[in-house]
């Protein structure tokens, strides 16, 4: 395949750079639609690894995963496979935020995603580090190495995470390196913004490792899993997880004190980090300084893998000087010997602010180019491998000629995770929460497949398998819709269960036909029909909102056309492209504005966009 | 943004004062200009910012002073509207000012449509939405008590009280959302969000109760005249009136359908409505207008039950007093100028005791008591009027009443014991309605709200 002359090494339909959680799901979502791959990383070793703490789901999260499998993705499958432990949270908050939380072992989910991609005749991995995206006629042709050699691909999915120019901070170490040692992937950022698209910066952390045997296990607490069979997959076969491998510590008065003593050290606070870190992950240094009153902060101990001797210390994360770190953990109950097998550390980086992006997640600027990941300025595997999916399926369907795939916001986490990245200000690193999902009572982990599997089928990433699983699934959850949908004593069945404290149990003595249907298709039609009045009201006060905030502003208007518009206004709208008006309120717009622009799109002929 | 210019006479028609004529728009200047003395139009087109100063309209077909004129110039974007605003205010009566006008108009100016002003001050970002609406109000209020509310609002009280909800209500949802989306780390204790909530739907109901009078302060406080057949119904209406309005016979039933007129009290607008006695009836057209004579009762502020003071009050009357105990309600003696002592008395003895009305006696037919009833019902309205802050248009209304339902549903589905996820889910409704007063959005608050005061996430 190699050829010297040009130092083309191959023609490919599409060209994925990178390893990681979004790179995978595009890779193999495009191989499974049959669309040949290479897969160009730093590091062919260093396949779906898991930079921070193990663990996939959680709030948010585990519906983002559910929805990723319903279509026919890889990572609940990876997840279930390296489970270690499982979690239900949020169990008596309701089933809309209730979420599965899977501790895995990292070398077994990052062994499972090798060996699916392996799997895959169609998917070539490449060492090497890409440099530059090579256009003709301003349509993207491949990519080129540092060495000089091109892989030419009519689509290319970046989904490069972290290591865009990153450089990692221990203290006053500060380190030209992606995480964990890896090399930082130097030229690609410059060649980007060559093309004319725009990168920040952001900066995110991980907390120290330390080994196994230094620990004293008999001085921590241990973590209980769930005891019932849980799995993240609709494939698999719902499991008792019970490795112990999460227990919990705590910091005290003198952990904080040291950190208050050393604060002048630490890199975030004395200029060393210049990129914004997310809110919601903040280091311990973050926490004792901003929240003073607090006597002591939780530290979990998670065992990274089976037979790793690595201990990962979530809570803890930090970017203070080894010394202060090795100090700190002498402080904390358990760890009083605990010896640093890898220091807790910063890493900066650049990504590519997403409003350039189109909800496909093509850039509207390079016809064929994908960007997904953190990248995009998301955080977190789970919003990492959605957007690895998305991109994938829809550059298949670039090179295919077809319509994207764009998920709505009703429909699915995904599409709220796309929508708030492409079209509002991204001024952290973006994570999933249930908070950002309007529609939140409909888009239940529970539900994912019955409203995402058909659309899957359609794109042709759910097999045969999982479709026949599906159908006998959503085959039983209709009959069992139709059978509250019947009388009994006058009334609708599905009625008894909007009591609070109802359950479908004490239906089940008149109605026997209902003790035929599996326990998760019982537990699903209750909740519909447990929920059913808050949703339809739920439903409608969202459209009648939408009936202003859901007008559509054109794609291509002009702002410089709406008479009477801001000039802040007109740039937030050629800045971020709002799809509807609701959006451009989102972005700060103001009421008077939005008006303007609402009697503007009003007075437009319809069907003149 | 500059509009194409336009001018109204911005002071009520008829006398007063002064009449101030408004011209507004990108000509705004030299349209006044051309209606001014040679040496006031130099003066004009050289001002900068704000000026005034006394000069003379001139008709510019003729060439002679219609009147003397203060000219004061607003210049873009600093005037109320955004644009130039040149004001040229003249000596009151209807007159003049209409030949002022005339001469602006005839410089290339447009007649303005009502509320254009305020449209155009929206359009260009120079009030709110809420404001807007409050100037509205101002310019579409009938009488000074209505015109005291309306500023009252546009000082952005109402937008104080909101907002205040809004920040007490993000807090909270700050709370049940932060638990839900970081279960490791924040716990939910009924206590912090319970009486918060009851607390802010306590000080909506509050302001919902004045609100009825805010409303009823722009539009007009309705009163229903009601009763049965030929108690003097519409001889009250035509004599609260001052002029004979409604036909008045022997004959029951003679009113069919309602009547509305419009009158003053105390310088609140007042709509009177007549109605049809109420009575069992076979006839068609009849029955119609007893069933909107009950809806009229029903709908109005207040109600006058007005009754024929000579008779003692039958079943039918206590069934709709009854039905109405909980409403404001006046029982007004008609004819009571001839109507026997004892039976005055015993009727006004009896509904005392059964229920907490007032009684008025009053004749229609001599005027006798009118003004007594008019100062009960005055009376009532300074009982709700407390100055504050009212809510005024119809769209806040709905809204705040939306945002009450919502926290109702909020506090229900927290005591009937439903999950957090819904009782988040109709406080976010509360929210989202609130922000339609507001126009501001508040999800990133709430978020900002969880990460500064929860300390959250690994």
């Amino acid at each position: 395949m190699e050829c010297i002359g040009t130092r083309i090494i191959g023609a490919y339909d599409a060209c994925v750079v990178g390893s990681g959680h979004a790179a995978c799901e595009a890779a193999l979502a495009l191989s499974r639609l049959g669309k040949s791959v290479a897969m160009v990383t730093l590091n062919a070793n260093n396949i779906a690894g898991m930079a921070c703490n193990p663990a996939i789901g959680g709030p948010g999260k585990a519906q983002i995963v559910r929805e990723i499998d319903a279509l026919g993705g890889e990572m609940a499958l990876a997840a279930d496979e390296a489970c270690l432990e499982m979690r239900i949270l949020n169990q008596s908050k309701g089933p809309a935020v209730q979420s599965l939380r899977a501790q895995c072992d990292k070398r077994v989910y990052s062994g499972h995603m090798r060996a699916a991609i392996m799997k895959e005749r169609r998917i070539a991995l490449v060492e090497g580090m890409v440099t530059g995206v090579l256009t003709g006629d301003g349509t993207v042709e491949g990519v080129v190495l540092s060495d000089g050699r091109r892989v030419l691909g009519r689509a290319v999915v970046l989904a490069t995470g972290v290591y865009l120019e990153s450089r990692t901070i221990v203290g006053p170490e500060v380190k030209i390196s992606g995480p964990m040692g890896e090399p930082s992937a130097r030229g690609l950022s410059a060649s980007l913004v060559k093309l004319g698209l725009e990168v920040g910066r952001f900066k995110t952390g991980t907390s120290p490792r330390v080994r196994r045997d230094s620990v004293v296990w008999d001085r921590v607490r241990k973590e209980e899993g769930a005891a019932v069979p849980l799995a993240l997959s609709f494939m698999s076969v719902p499991r008792v997880w019970d490795f112990d491998a999460c227990y919990s510590t705590e910091t005290c008065e003198a952990t904080h004190e040291i950190i208050r003593a050393n604060v002048s050290r630490a890199p975030l606070f004395n200029g060393t980090i210049v990129g914004t870190g997310p809110r919601y992950c903040p280091s311990i240094e973050d926490k004792v300084m901003r929240f003073p009153e607090r006597k002591r902060h939780l530290v979990f101990l998670e065992k990274e893998s089976r037979d790793s001797d690595e201990i990962y210390l979530l809570g803890l994360s930090t970017s203070l000087p080894l010394d202060v770190q090795e100090e700190m953990l002498r402080t904390i109950r358990g760890l009083e010997r605990a010896v640093i097998s890898r220091p807790g550390y910063a890493i900066e980086y650049d990504y590519v602010l997403p409003n350039q992006l189109k909800p496909s997640l093509e850039t509207a600027s390079i016809p064929g180019l994908f960007l997904a990941g953190q990248i995009c300025g998301s955080s977190g595997y789970e919003e990492a491998a959605a957007q690895g999916l998305i991109a994938g399926i829809n550059a298949s369907r670039y090179l295919d000629g077809k319509e994207p795939l764009v998920l709505g916001r009703d429909q699915a986490y995904i599409g709220v995770l796309i929508d708030d990245l492409v079209s509002s200000p991204i001024t952290e690193p973006y994570r999933m929460l249930t908070a950002r999902a309007e529609y939140r009572l409909l888009l239940r982990q529970s539900n994912a497949d019955l409203r995402l599997t058909p659309i899957g089928r359609e794109i042709g990433l759910v097999s045969d398998e999982r479709w026949a699983v599906f159908e006998t699934r959503r085959g039983q959850v209709e009959l069992g819709r139709k059978l509250l949908n019947r009388e009994i004593c006058g009334r609708r069945a599905g009625d008894y269960l909007r009591r609070p404290g109802s359950s479908i149990e004490e239906l089940m003595k008149d109605m026997p036909e209902l003790c035929e249907l599996d326990a998760d298709v019982l537990e699903e039609v209750e909740t519909e029909a447990r929920y059913a009045g808050f949703i339809e009201r739920q439903e409608s006060e969202v459209r009648r909102l939408q009936r202003w905030s859901g007008k559509r502003i054109p794609p291509g208007l002009d702002p410089d056309l709406v008479p009477g518009l801001s000039r802040e206004t007109k740039d937030k709208i050629r800045r971020y492209r709002p799809a509807t008006l609701g959006r451009a309120a989102d972005l700060g717009v103001s009421p008077v504005d939005i008006l303007v622009l609402g009697a503007y799109l009003q007075g437009r002929p319809a069907g003149g966009e | 943004m500059q509009g194409e210019t336009i001018a109204a006479i911005a002071t009520p028609r008829g006398t007063g004062g002064i009449a101030i004529i408004k011209i507004s728009g990108k000509d705004a200047v030299a349209v006044a200009a051309g209606c001014l003395s040679p040496r006031g139009a130099r003066k004009l087109s050289r001002a900068r910012g704000y000026s005034v100063f006394f000069d003379r309209v001139v008709s510019p077909v003729s060439g002679e002073t219609i009147d003397e004129t203060i000219v004061l110039l607003m210049r873009s974007p600093r005037s109320y509207t955004g644009e130039d605003v040149v004001e040229l205010q003249c000596h009151g009566g209807e007159l003049v000012a209409e030949k002022v006008l005339d001469a602006v108009l005839s410089r290339g100016a447009r007649m303005a449509e009502p509320g254009e002003f305020t449209r155009r001050a929206f359009l260009n970002g120079k009030i709110t939405l809420d404001e807007a609406e409050a100037v509205l109000d101002v310019v579409l209020a009938r009488t000074d008590r209505a015109l005291r509310q309306a500023f009252l609002r546009l000082e952005g009280k109402l937008g104080k009280s909101v907002l205040g909800w809004r920040d007490k209500i993000a807090a909270v949802l700050a709370m049940v959302q932060g638990a839900l989306d970081f279960p490791d780390d924040i716990t939910l204790r009924d206590e912090d969000v319970v009486p918060a909530l009851e607390e802010v739907t306590a000080e909506i109901d509050s302001m919902l109760k004045d609100g009825v009078l805010g409303l009823a302060l722009t539009a007009g406080v309705e009163l229903a005249l009601v009763g049965r057949p030929n108690a003097g119904k519409s001889s009250l209406f035509n004599a609260l009136l001052g002029e004979d309005r409604a036909i008045v016979t022997e004959v029951p039933g003679t009113t069919r359908d309602l009547l509305r007129e419009r009158v003053q009290w105390a310088g609140i607008p007042v709509v009177l409505v007549d109605t049809a006695g109420l009575r069992e009836t076979r006839e068609i057209v009849e029955a119609i207008g007893v069933e909107r004579a009950r809806k009229a009762a029903e709908e109005s502020w207040v109600a006058l039950y007005v009754v024929d003071a000579s008779r003692p009050l039958t079943g039918e009357d206590w069934y709709w007093l009854e039905r109405w105990r909980d409403r404001r309600v006046v029982v007004v003696l008609n004819k009571a100028d001839i109507a026997p002592e004892h039976v005055k008395r015993d009727i006004s003895a009896v509904v005392a005791v059964k229920t907490s009305f007032p009684v008025v006696e009053v004749s229609a037919r001599t005027g006798w008591g009118l003004e007594k009833l008019k100062e009960t019902v005055i009376g009532m309205f300074e009982g709700a009027d407390r100055e504050s802050v009212v809510p005024g248009s119809a769209r806040q209304v709905a809204c705040l009443r939306k945002a009450r339902e919502a926290l109702g549903r909020a506090l229900e589905a927290w005591r009937e014991g439903w999950t957090w996820d819904v009782v988040a889910s109709e406080m976010e409704d509360a929210c989202r309605v609130l922000d339609e007063i507001t126009g501001s959005r508040i999800s990133e608050d709430v978020l900002g709200e969880i990460f500064s005061r929860f300390c959250v996430g690994k």
